[in-house]
């Protein structure tokens, strides 16, 4: 919210700095986004008037004027406009003059004439035609008061003024307003606030000899007063009222509608003015009927609903309550007689007006915020004392109003030991009334009770947490000490063991050169396509957002591997080619129903254009290694994998937790990945759930012994194939058995290949002779003629 | 006539040794005097033609010349060996300042490693960390946390929404109404995790991360708060980091407070970085609200609470003076290294 320092000067004395005041705001909750120097933008702009106008002695475009400020001084201006006179008073840049523009004026020389300034116009300015009559953009400004000749432009339009921009949180609607912020100010610097006036006389007539007010809806405005005001003169507003709307951002229109803004800013209270002709004789609040049509102030048409809330008068809707008035029913030049309308209407039932019809205004995001029961009436009185301040028009006897008798008053009881209980410090009874009186909180002590009144203001405040709050605010945060923690009374946290499980993946990663990467859980509908995936694939039930930034982020992955392949993707585009990623994170799956929590399952993705095939493959084995899951790798159709060179990856139970290989050579070009890329994708809940059953080995006294075969297979037969016949017949000594070489050639011969592998014999208690270790290799090549292995 | 030749011998000897260059010439002389058929060999063998009586001085002569030559030439020999031996490992010197490249470490993510350094703070203190679903139902995520149902941050544009009643966590707090529903106080919890917004800026990003922190005990105050978060300040900047208090509002704590901790470039003297005001705000906290404690089952007259929720991101941007939070979620690998 903008607050002008100057207006609430007219309520709270302040002798403070606004940065001294923002320090002040901000201890008691209102973030300050800006102060803001209205003088700052133009300087050294003046008034001045022309005493001489002569020719250029070499350039006939140009004229020299001489013109005076408010001394006997004289300056020399050379311009190009001819329609200025001697006489004439206009705005005018000098000595060293800087523009809103950023543009600074200095003196210089015109075809050899000395120009030490430059009049201005009201573009150069920033002034619109509103803000001054002569104020058409590209002409030089002009003035017709001979008294404001030498005064400072930034005077003239009011712009010797500090704004405060002031964040208001949610629970505070009753400071969204120019006394809201000076009661806050009285309240911190201990000082009485100035109430202004709010009488005026009432004339003749009564307001029940003009209109009714019937609300039909009682839900949705709690409250509607209505005052009729006759005979008004539409009008600009005085000077100071169009000053202040400006520096707030409203723009001034007439007296009757900035009287409703200025109203709005000053108390908070939105306000609306109908034509009384154009109303007829009756105010009808109600609910739209479905399809009736409104034309607003804004010019478009809107269609209204039956939860639309509506101002009507006895046929049609002339306002959408509490968001924007018809536009044949408003404030013109014409305009003899006026209805004054201050209500309160429900926050919701405003918002989702505003929301449906996509339309918003100054009201109606007051309205969203909250309005109290109690500034309806401080709203009309005040507006009516401005009409009769301005001496606008005839103020009506009598108010219509749909709550006359005001609602009471909330009380709350406390303790002095319930505040702390909150807030861990002792007060007495006195420093609580006090600073509770500093809010305009009234309170009694019964029997070490104290009673509170609550403002009707503030409806934020309803339970001993709230005053508490109140209390602290008033006593200073700044002086709550903390207390050293005592650390003797303290249990040890951190105690689930899924996330050390998660963590000491990521380590044996990062161990392993790998880089831990982020990126967003929603994804693209689209991608499913991009990798091939079969259309009845469980990849592609995703769980939908409603509301996404956009397609490529509105569905929830349910696998990692487009991120990772777009991370490396935006890599290879700046260039940087050697990659080792990884991330850990959620892919999701809706659950059978709405009414159940959809399943979340964290996954691990590698990706890694470092690395070949069976080097990416250890760091995935290494893993489970260190947890002790065994796996299997299985070749298997992967859509989006290069179709020879890709695997499932099992658990001994036969679980599917993960796929492996190498991405397809369509894919990886569609992305500029110019490397082959190795891609994994498991879950690592066989090993986050893997209970730390480690037990030491005792290490054999005695030798180990070695033996290598190799032996001769058909091409097509998978090395694991051997392997499990080496390890089933190898017996309790066969402590190890790997391959170390596969070779296919001439020797070979077409069609097969030769694979080496090492075996490892031991036994804990005694060496191992020849004979034995012979007959069980020889009962392993035995088995290995079951797959045609033949002893090379 | 003989001490003369054993003289000679020697002499001729120790000349040859003197020119000797490598092992080969030690070796040599070795063979040529003290060798089977040597020179000083064979004196020793003629010493029966030497006359009885001379036999013992004679022998013994030839025997101290033996040991002075042998012992020359075992330190020539060992000089030679020696230097040898210097030769060698010159021969393999090597450039010290040459280097190459090598195939280290990764790195964990900036974020995960700023989590991780406030996590592991609030365990040392005794928090124990939970998680939660990242898609919940409205209850938890607002409902339950006194955040009415007209409240703007439910609108479609400040939250994403699944179904009417599903939507994607916008605070971590709904991981607190999880444990309160389920735990017996004490609780002392945190819980990381990630969150979604529909904002995407410079300082905003529609997925971002939060840590939760919530205590439930029997007797716990504003005061307590305000001691803890210190402590964490301290651990987690420096031990002069000092904690401010400003009021604010969040519908599930009351009071509510916005914490700023002093600036850790400046110390608190104003630059860039604290936009010059010495504070910098870090996260928000409050006393849990009553109907908070209520909806959870828990008796407000019995129990307190304080809970906090600091922004991942926002405390890795200040700690390491990032501006663009976008810059986190790029994963170029050149920012990714600089977190080793």
């Amino acid at each position: 919210m903008l607050v002008p320092m100057n207006w609430l000067k007219d309520f709270v004395n302040i002798t403070k700095s606004p940065e001294e005041l923002a320090e002040i705001l901000v201890a008691r909750g209102f973030e300050i986004e800006e102060i803001r120097y209205l003088n700052q933008s133009i300087i050294n702009v003046f008034t001045c008037k022309i005493i001489e106008i002569k020719k250029h002695p070499t350039n006939e475009k140009l004229a020299i004027c001489k013109i005076v400020l408010n001394s006997d001084q004289t300056y020399q201006i050379v311009t190009n406009d001819h329609t200025l006179r001697v006489g004439d008073i206009v705005a005018v840049a000098i000595n060293e003059a800087r523009l809103p523009s950023g543009m600074v004026i200095k003196t210089t020389e015109f075809d050899s004439v000395i120009s030490q300034g430059m009049f201005c116009s009201a573009e150069m300015l920033g002034i619109k035609e509103d803000d001054h009559i002569e104020a058409s953009a590209d002409k030089i400004l002009k003035f017709h008061d001979e008294e404001e000749v030498g005064a400072n432009i930034n005077d003239i339009f009011g712009l010797n003024d500090v704004v405060l921009d002031i964040g208001i949180t949610a629970n505070r609607p009753d400071a969204n307003s120019i006394i809201g912020i000076a009661k806050e100010i009285a309240a911190a610097l201990r000082i009485d606030m100035r109430r202004l006036p709010h009488k005026y006389p009432d004339a003749s007539g009564h307001i029940s000899n003009h209109i009714t007010l019937d609300n039909q809806a009682p839900d949705l405005c709690p409250r509607y007063i209505a005052r009729v005001i006759k005979n008004v003169k539409i009008k600009k507003s005085p000077k100071l009222v169009r000053d202040r709307l400006r520096a707030v951002g409203i723009r001034p229109i007439n007296n009757i509608v900035d009287i409703t803004n200025y109203v709005l800013i000053e108390v908070g209270q939105p306000m609306h003015a109908f034509d009384l002709e154009r109303v007829g004789g009756n105010i009808v609040v109600r609910r739209a009927q479905d399809g009736e049509i409104l034309k607003a102030l804004d010019g478009r048409t809107y269609t209204l609903r039956d939860n639309h809330l509506v101002i009507a008068n006895k046929s049609v809707p002339m306002a959408i309550a509490g968001v924007m008035g018809g536009e044949n029913f408003s404030i013109n030049s014409k305009t003899k007689d006026i209805v004054f309308e201050s209500a309160s209407f429900a926050r919701d039932s405003v918002r989702q007006t505003s929301k449906e019809l996509g339309l918003r205004s100054d009201s109606s995001a007051r309205f969203e915020k909250g309005i109290d029961a109690y500034s309806q009436e401080v709203g009309m009185s005040r507006a009516l004392a401005l009409i009769c301040k301005f001496r606008i028009g005839d103020i009506i006897y009598g108010v219509l109003d749909t709550l006359p008798t005001p609602p009471i008053q909330r009380q709350i009881e406390f303790t002095l030991s319930d505040i702390s209980d909150i807030l861990g410090i002792k007060l007495t009874n006195n420093e609580v009334v006090n600073i509770l009186k500093s809010f305009d909180f009234v309170t009694r002590i019964k029997k070490g009770v104290l009673q509170t009144k609550v403002p009707l203001s503030r409806d934020d405040v309803s339970n001993v947490n709230d005053l508490a709050e109140e209390i602290i605010r008033g006593y200073g945060y700044d002086k709550l000490r903390p207390d050293p923690i005592d650390k003797t009374n303290i249990n040890t946290g951190g105690t689930d063991p899924k996330f050390k499980a998660l963590d000491k993946i990521k380590s044996i990663l990062v161990a392993k050169g790998c880089y831990e990467i982020l990126t967003y859980s929603f994804t693209s509908p689209k991608i499913f396509d991009i990798l091939n995936i079969p259309q009845k694939d469980s990849l592609r039930n995703v769980i939908k957002i409603q509301n996404p930034l956009g397609e490529d982020f509105s569905v929830m992955r349910s696998t990692l591997v487009y991120g990772m392949i777009k991370a490396i993707s935006t890599n290879f585009q700046r260039g940087n080619r050697d990659l080792r990623l990884f991330e850990v994170a959620k892919v999701y799956a809706p659950a059978p129903t709405l009414d159940e929590y959809p399943f979340e399952t964290n996954h691990l993705i590698l990706g890694s254009t470092k690395d070949e095939f069976y080097s990416f493959k250890a760091i995935i084995q290494e893993v489970f290694d260190i947890f002790n899951v065994p796996i299997n790798f299985k070749r298997s159709a992967i859509p989006y994998m290069h179709p020879w060179r890709c695997s499932e990856i099992s658990t001994e139970d036969g679980d599917k937790i993960g796929v492996f290989g190498e991405l397809s050579l369509d894919i990886a070009n569609k992305f500029n990945i110019t490397k082959r890329l190795y891609l994994c994708e498991i879950d690592p809940e066989c090993m986050v759930s893997k209970k730390n059953t480690l037990i030491y080995q005792p290490i054999s006294k005695y030798p180990a012994i070695e033996r290598d075969f190799a032996v001769v297979v058909d091409k097509d037969v998978e090395a694991e194939s051997i392997l499990k016949i080496v390890r089933s017949r190898g017996g309790e000594f066969l402590t190890k058995t790997y391959v170390f070489d596969v070779y296919t050639g001439d020797q070979i011969g077409e069609g097969k290949k030769s694979i080496a592998f090492n075996m490892v014999f031991q036994s804990t208690d005694r060496t191992l002779t020849d004979d034995e270790i012979s007959k069980i290799t020889n009962n392993i090549l035995e088995g290995l003629k079951t797959i045609s292995a033949v002893l090379r | 006539m003989i001490r003369n030749k054993i003289d000679g011998i020697r002499d001729a000897c120790l000349k040859e040794l003197g020119k000797a260059v490598d092992l080969q010439d030690i070796n040599a002389i070795k063979i040529k005097y003290l060798g089977k058929n040597g020179e000083l060999t064979a004196v020793l063998k003629s010493i029966k033609e030497v006359a009885p009586s001379e036999r013992p001085a004679i022998g013994k002569c030839i025997n101290e010349v033996h040991e002075i030559v042998d012992s020359k030439i075992s330190l020539k020999e060992s000089v030679i060996k020696e230097e040898l031996e210097k030769k060698r490992l010159y021969d393999e010197l090597l450039d010290v300042t040459l280097s190459t490249q090598y195939d280290g470490i990764g790195a964990l993510n900036p974020l995960t490693q700023i989590k991780k350094d406030i996590t592991d703070i609030f365990v040392h203190l005794g928090f124990d960390i939970k998680d939660g679903p990242e898609i919940e139902f409205e209850y938890f995520n607002f409902t339950a946390l006194n955040i009415p149902k007209d409240h703007p941050s439910r609108n479609s544009s400040d939250t994403f929404y699944i179904s009417d009643k599903l939507l994607l966590r916008t605070q971590t707090s709904a991981v607190q109404v999880h444990v309160m529903k389920t735990h017996e106080p004490p609780i002392r919890i945190v819980c990381p995790g990630k969150v979604y917004r529909p904002d995407d800026d410079a300082t905003h990003s529609p997925m971002f991360q939060q840590i939760e922190g919530l205590v439930i005990d029997r007797s716990v105050t504003l005061r307590d708060l305000k001691s803890l978060l210190e402590e964490f300040a301290r651990s987690f900047f420096s031990s002069t980091t000092k904690v401010r208090f400003r009021p604010s509002h969040f519908p599930f704590t009351e009071p509510s407070v916005e914490v700023d901790l002093s600036c850790n470039k400046c110390g608190g003297s104003g630059c860039n970085l604290c936009k010059h005001t010495g504070w910098i705000e870090l996260l928000g906290a409050g006393v849990v609200h009553p109907r908070v404690l209520k909806e959870c089952g828990l008796d407000s007259n019995v129990y307190k609470g304080i809970a906090f929720g600091i922004g991942v991101e926002r405390a890795a941007m200040i700690k390491y003076g990032i501006h663009d939070m976008r810059l986190l979620f790029d994963n170029d690998i050149r920012i990714l290294k600089q977190f080793k």
